[in-house]
C-alpha cells in the first residue's frame, strides 16, 4: 500500500478574505474636552489584521485663553505601543502639526488600535483628524 | 489455475509476465470518478477479481477511505487535497484489494478518481 500526499501551500494573508477595517474620525473646531475617545477596533475572534500605516493632524481654529495642553493620541495592541502622539500648547490661528505612524504591525484577536484626544485649554477650538488603515484576513 | 502465456502477442511482455505471475489475464477497468459525501460513500464494491486499484483525490479538501461504513474523518485514511492518493495491490494488501472502499469527507464537492486493475 502507497499513500501519498501533496503538500499544500497556505494562501497568502492578502488571499485570505480580506476586508478593509480602516477606523478613522474628523472633528471639526470642537472645544475644551478631557481625554475623549474618538475610535476604537478590535480584531473579531479568527481574524488577524494589519496596520498597514497611521496618520494624525491637529489644527488650531481659535484661540484659547489661557491654553491647555493639546493631546492626539493613536495607540495600537493592547495597551502597548503609541504609534502617533501630538502633545503641544500652540495657540496661533491655524498651527498645524501632523504625524504619521509607522505600520506593519500585525495584530491577533482581541488586540486592536484607539484614537483620544484631549483639550484642557480654556475656550478656543481645534480640528482633530486621526486615521488607522487596516487590513482584516482570516487567521 | 495455469494460463498459457504464448497466448498473447509476443509484444505483450507485461501481459505475460502478469500472466505467469498472477496466472491469470488481467484487464485495466475504465476511469471511475466518484464524488465524495459527507456520509460514508462507496468507492469501489467488493470485487475478488481486483489485482490493483489506484483512488486519487481531485478535490479541494481532504477525503478519508477505509473499508467499513464505520469510516469517519476521524478514523479514516487521509487522502490530501489536489492529488492525495491511495494504490492497493494484491501482492502487497491482500484482501483490502478486493474489498469495498468506502469514502467520506467533511465537506462535499470532492471528486475520486478511482483505477483497478482485476482479472478477466
Amino acid at each position: 500500500m502507497r499513500i501519498t500526499s501533496v503538500a499544500q501551500a497556505r494562501a497568502a494573508y492578502h488571499d485570505r478574505n480580506t476586508s478593509d477595517a480602516t477606523v478613522w474620525t474628523q472633528q471639526v473646531a470642537i472645544g475644551p474636552h478631557g481625554v475623549v475617545s474618538r475610535y476604537t477596533y478590535t480584531v473579531p475572534a479568527g481574524r488577524k489584521a494589519l496596520v498597514a500605516s497611521a496618520y494624525a493632524r491637529w489644527r488650531r481654529v481659535t484661540v484659547a485663553a489661557p491654553v491647555g495642553k493639546i493631546t492626539l493620541f493613536l495607540n495600537q495592541g493592547v495597551g502597548s505601543g503609541m504609534n502617533a502622539d501630538i502633545h503641544n500648547l500652540l495657540n496661533t490661528v491655524d498651527a498645524i502639526e501632523s504625524i504619521s505612524g509607522p505600520g506593519g504591525l500585525f495584530m491577533g484577536p482581541a488586540s486592536g488600535v484607539v484614537c483620544n484626544t484631549g483639550d484642557l485649554g480654556t475656550g478656543g477650538t481645534c480640528d482633530y483628524s486621526a486615521t488607522h488603515f487596516i487590513t482584516e484576513f482570516d487567521a | 489455475m495455469s494460463v498459457d502465456s504464448s497466448a498473447l502477442p509476443a509484444g505483450a511482455t507485461v501481459a505475460q509476465y502478469l500472466t505467469k505471475k498472477w496466472g491469470i489475464k488481467t484487464r485495466l477497468v475504465p476511469l471511475s470518478v466518484v464524488a465524495v459525501l459527507t456520509t460514508p460513500t462507496r468507492v469501489v464494491k467488493n470485487n475478488p477479481r481486483r489485482f490493483a486499484l489506484i483512488v486519487v483525490n481531485n478535490g479541494t479538501g481532504s477525503v478519508f477511505v477505509g473499508w467499513d461504513n464505520g469510516v469517519t474523518i476521524s478514523n479514516g485514511l487521509p487522502l490530501s487535497a489536489s492529488g492525495g492518493s491511495i494504490t492497493l495491490l494484491a501482492d502487497e494488501d491482500g484482501e483490502l484489494t478486493c474489498g469495498e472502499m468506502i469514502a467520506i469527507a467533511a465537506a462535499g464537492g470532492n471528486n475520486l478518481s478511482v483505477w483497478e486493475v482485476e482479472s478477466l
